[in-house]
């Protein structure tokens, strides 16, 4: 199993409060696993997928992924674990602007043990002819494919996506989808995807949704649409 | 390079202001550090070399009667001794040059420009005469009578602040008015008639108790003067000290007033890419990687302003090296930046800036990385001020304002440290020119004479007129400070000494003038015992009243009073008071003081000062204009996403300038406020420790009208740099909330 969590929690202080984004989630993951996450905004899903990538800790239970138990690791295997296991793709792309498209993507490829070639990623995620270009001179969705690529170089066991078409139309929404199924297929790559959108889940291996920070729902669904196929 | 490495020169090419602003800040600051100890370091080397290659002086003295064997007594008692013939000759323009011979063991003049005098034609002329008249070698000069050709340019180490007389406000330096000169033994023995000679000894290891007791012992004394107590000496001495005091501490206190300014800015630099660094983190790179990579900016911004500091300073300190050396007659043997200012002018800014951003940034980056990720803005959680500040009250756009610095506070207190730094230095500016100002006309206006003379001897008789005056020098017990001792006709019209409330005091007491009070810590109904310099007569006075008189360390009392302690005959005297100049035989006076002299020397005088205040003053200003202008677009760069909405809800720039920027008036107006108290402490506890050793004091004064003057030129500075901020608001782009929303 590439993650696996047992009663996992997490609690946040609001003012004089608290309360649980995340209750008693138990689940397991096997490597190369297409799986996305559901639910409605406030359910626990980033937090999840946070906990998942070591970016975030959990108050609760245990957390262990690719053997690492994240509950008790230090700050130094956190790091340790996140340089050499963890891809990352955000809503937001979270690019470095003062980086050219190359140079965002080695930034990664940097630090990895076993990165993939640059050129070939951004051949990949096709745009090789924009290498030399600013995020500012991007569009969205190439945004979005610069930051896939830079989670894809360094060949991670497993590839977090939050909310990877959050911020794209349709049309470069399903190209990103398309990709993230190539890199799952291509490298083996375990992959959580992070979404509200239900209609992205037919064409993954497996579902879980979420609500109200516990797991509402956790079904296989065996890819039933290809990637080109998704609409809403 | 390290990929992140690269975002260096593109950080520094999109935040060009902010970067070049803080070099130039840290530039200055180091520059100031570096040349102003450099010229204090080589001024006081230069001084310990001179000191030694002229075989300076222990002390002066007149000897009673002539040595028997001279030679005999130098080896007997391991002194060397030499006497110096000197007489004034007045050339064209209101010139006098002290015409010396030249010795050739005690006092001897070191060349600094031409060549030593060989022939009886030849003279040397003084360093600080022929620079400020620009007289070049070579030169003709009439003196007494003969032609001399200029043949080299001298410096005489007891003439080192060569000052015409040594009393009152003849200790104001004006080298277009008075210099000295050299000449050949035998060229003053034409001159001879008129020529005063004076005794010099010095001693294996400077002390003087034993020579004088020799002396006095062998030759008997009717003069005697210490190195220590000579001003032409101690003033140079006190100076370059003073000089020293303010050389290093104000230029460290600057330094370090801009290191923090600096890494209190990168430190909000780091912390506004907060975003980015979770990223990174998130990514996989380590807390020690990420520090590492955010110390690149600071630690080059601070690093290249100190380089360039330190190397502009190896310019700046040569021409002030030259004034200092022409200001005090020293020859310049150092001009070089010594390697521990230059270390100190380069370190101080890394040292103090880099670690205190590492600081910063291993403090935000020990947060987990969704953390850092998810609070993009700096102020996008009221701070407990914040929220506990209900405000109903006034307009939105003043509400706003409120709030705006109450999240801003530590901004708002890095704008006060900017104001606070140029507030200083534009107020010392102010408050020595009120201090000298109140020293001089406090030193004019007790004097309704215009002319002073000290006769050789004490004289019963007075044919030539004037008000006849006893004047002998004491000195403390302790020995450390000579002043003198005033006998006045209780009818005395031409000095008059004043109280604090501007009463005059009748002269039928003991009076202290007010520059002695301060040295000595005395006060009136104090008791103290001094000694008479020359003969070493104990004498015990007590404090009657305190004369506002800061230009001489003094008493003053009933000449017949001062009479009968040195034992001197009823209606005796040595010096004259006069409002005309009196026909007194020259072999008669010792010396003689003009006021009008005093007045000119005090205008040449300040005429400098005012082109040294006025380069602080534009240095004050070009500092606070950088400060302002790093601490603005800091400002701007962090409410980039508010004034971008407030743009988009149609606010115009000149309403955003105001609600974002304006509430920096009042950390402006408090940092110039502060600057006052923290000026006048500094200052005064300089001026004590820089007059300490000589005979008057500085008072410290700093008059509204400079206060006002300082404030409108700050508050000038602060509207350039609001205007320069305008340009920065205007240029935030809409579009910048909408993306900041998504985020």
């Amino acid at each position: 199993m590439v993650i696996e969590l047992n009663k996992a929690g997490r609690r946040y202080h609001m003012g004089q409060g608290e309360f649980w984004a995340l209750k008693d989630v138990t689940l397991s993951i096997p490597e190369g696993q297409l799986v996305t996450i559901l639910g409605p905004s406030g359910s626990g899903k980033s937090t999840l997928l946070n906990i998942m990538g070591g970016i975030d800790h959990a108050d609760a239970g245990t957390v262990r992924v690719a053997g690492v138990d994240l509950t008790h690791a230090s700050e130094r295997d956190l790091t340790q674990f996140r340089r050499d296991t963890v891809g990352f793709v955000f809503q937001f792309f979270n690019l470095i602007p003062n980086l050219t498209v190359h140079e965002n993507v080695e930034v990664t490829a940097n630090i990895a043990k076993k990165p993939l070639p640059i050129d070939e990623v951004l051949q990949a995620v096709t745009l090789s002819p924009m290498a030399d270009r600013f995020p500012s001179e991007l569009s969205g969705g190439e945004q979005q494919r610069v930051s896939l690529a830079r989670a894809v170089v360094k060949n991670p066991a497993l590839l977090l996506a939050d909310e990877p078409t959050g911020s794209l139309d349709f049309v470069t929404s399903r190209d990103i989808l398309r990709l993230l199924v190539q890199i799952n297929e291509t490298y083996r790559t375990t992959v959580v995807l992070v979404t509200h959108n239900a209609a992205i889940a037919d064409m993954t291996d497996r579902v879980i949704r979420l609500r109200s920070g516990e797991v509402e729902e956790d079904r296989l669904v065996g890819r039933l649409i290809k990637a080109e196929e998704v609409t809403w | 390079m390290s990929t992140l490495l690269k975002r260096l020169p593109r950080t520094v090419h999109s935040n060009r202001w902010l970067v070049y602003g803080s070099i130039t800040l840290v530039m200055l600051a180091s520059m100031l550090y570096a040349s102003l100890n450099a010229l204090i370091v080589d001024i006081g080397a230069s001084k310990s070399q001179f000191e030694r290659e002229s075989q300076v002086e222990s002390a002066t003295f007149l000897p009673q009667k002539p040595f028997a064997d001279l030679y005999a007594f130098e080896s007997d008692h391991g002194f060397v001794i030499e006497r110096r013939r000197e007489v004034d000759a007045a050339l064209d323009g209101g010139l006098t040059l002290r015409v010396f011979e030249r010795t050739t063991h005690v006092n001897i003049p070191v060349i600094t420009a031409g060549r030593d005098v060989q022939a009886d034609d030849e003279m040397l002329l003084g360093q600080t005469v022929a620079t400020a008249l620009k007289v070049p070698l070579g030169t003709t000069m009439t003196l007494l009578g003969r032609s001399f050709t200029v043949v080299g340019f001298a410096a005489v180490p007891d003439y080192m602040y060569p000052i015409r007389t040594t009393d009152d406000a003849g200790i104001i330096l004006d080298p277009k008015a008075f210099g000295i000169a050299v000449i050949t033994a035998a060229a003053m023995d034409g001159s001879a008639s008129k020529a005063l000679a004076t005794w010099h000894v010095r001693t294996v290891d400077g002390t003087t108790a034993a020579a004088r007791q020799a002396l006095a012992e062998t030759v008997g004394l009717t003069y005697w003067q210490d190195i220590t107590a000579n001003p032409r000496y101690t003033l140079a001495t006190a100076k370059i000290e003073g000089a020293t005091s303010v050389s290093t501490s104000m230029p460290l206190v600057i330094l370090l007033l801009t290191s923090l300014l600096l890494a209190a800015a990168q430190g909000r630099i780091v912390r506004m890419q907060r975003a980015q660094l979770g990223t990174l983190k998130a990514m996989g790179y380590s807390t020690r990687e990420l520090v590492l990579q955010e110390l690149a900016l600071p630690t080059l911004i601070a690093l290249s302003g100190s380089v360039l500091g330190v190397l502009s300073s190896i310019l700046t300190m040569r021409p002030m090296l030259s004034f200092m050396g022409s200001y005090f007659s020293v020859p310049l043997y150092v001009t070089t930046v010594p390697w521990s200012a230059a270390l100190v002018g380069i370190v101080a800014p890394v040292f103090f800036v880099v670690p205190a951003v590492a600081l910063v940034a291993a403090r935000l980056l020990g947060q987990a990385p969704v953390k850092l990720m998810q609070m993009t803005a700096l102020s996008s959680r009221p701070g407990l001020l914040e929220r506990s500040l209900h405000l109903t009250r006034g307009s939105f756009q003043n509400r706003f304002a409120l709030r705006a610095a109450v999240r801003g506070l530590t901004r708002l207190t890095l704008l006060m440290l900017g104001a606070m730094l140029a507030g200083y230095l534009l107020l010392f500016g102010g408050a020595m020119r009120d201090s000298m100002d109140t020293l001089v006309r406090g030193a004019f206006q007790d004097t309704r004479y215009n002319y002073t003379y000290m006769l050789t001897a004490p004289r019963l008789e007075n044919p030539w007129g004037g008000e006849a005056l006893t004047i002998v020098p004491f000195t403390t017990s302790d020995g450390q400070l000579t002043f003198q001792v005033i006998g006045l006709p209780v009818t005395s019209t031409l000095l008059v000494p004043r109280d604090s409330e501007g009463q005059a005091i009748p002269i039928d007491r003991v009076i202290i003038t007010r520059a002695l009070a301060q040295k000595l810590d005395l006060q009136a109904g104090d008791t103290w015992t001094v000694q008479q310099s020359a003969t070493g007569q104990e004498v015990t006075l007590t404090v009657d009243a305190v004369a506002e008189m800061y230009t001489t360390a003094g008493v003053i009392m009933p000449q017949e009073h001062l009479n009968s302690i040195l034992g001197m005959s009823r209606g005796s005297f040595n010096a004259l008071l006069s409002t005309t100049s009196l026909q007194v035989p020259a072999q008669d006076v010792l010396m003689t003081l003009s006021m009008a002299q005093s007045r000119a020397a005090f205008d040449s005088a300040i005429e400098p000062l005012w082109v040294g205040l006025g380069t602080v003053a534009i240095a004050a200003v070009f500092i606070a204009l950088m400060a302002l202008s790093v601490v603005t677009t800091l400002t701007v760069e962090e409410e980039r996403v508010t004034i971008s909405l407030l743009k988009v809800v149609g606010y115009h720039a000149e309403e955003l300038n105001r609600m974002v920027l304006g509430s920096g008036i009042v950390a402006v107006a408090a940092g110039f406020v502060l600057s006052i108290p923290l000026l006048l402490t500094s200052l005064g506890k300089l001026l004590t420790r820089t007059t300490s050793s000589i005979s008057f004091s500085l008072p410290v004064r700093l008059s509204p009208l400079s206060i006002v003057v300082c404030a409108v030129i700050m508050l000038a500075t602060y509207l350039v740099s609001l205007r320069a901020a305008r340009r920065k608001v205007l240029g935030v782009q809409m579009a910048v909330s909408l993306k900041a929303a998504r985020e």
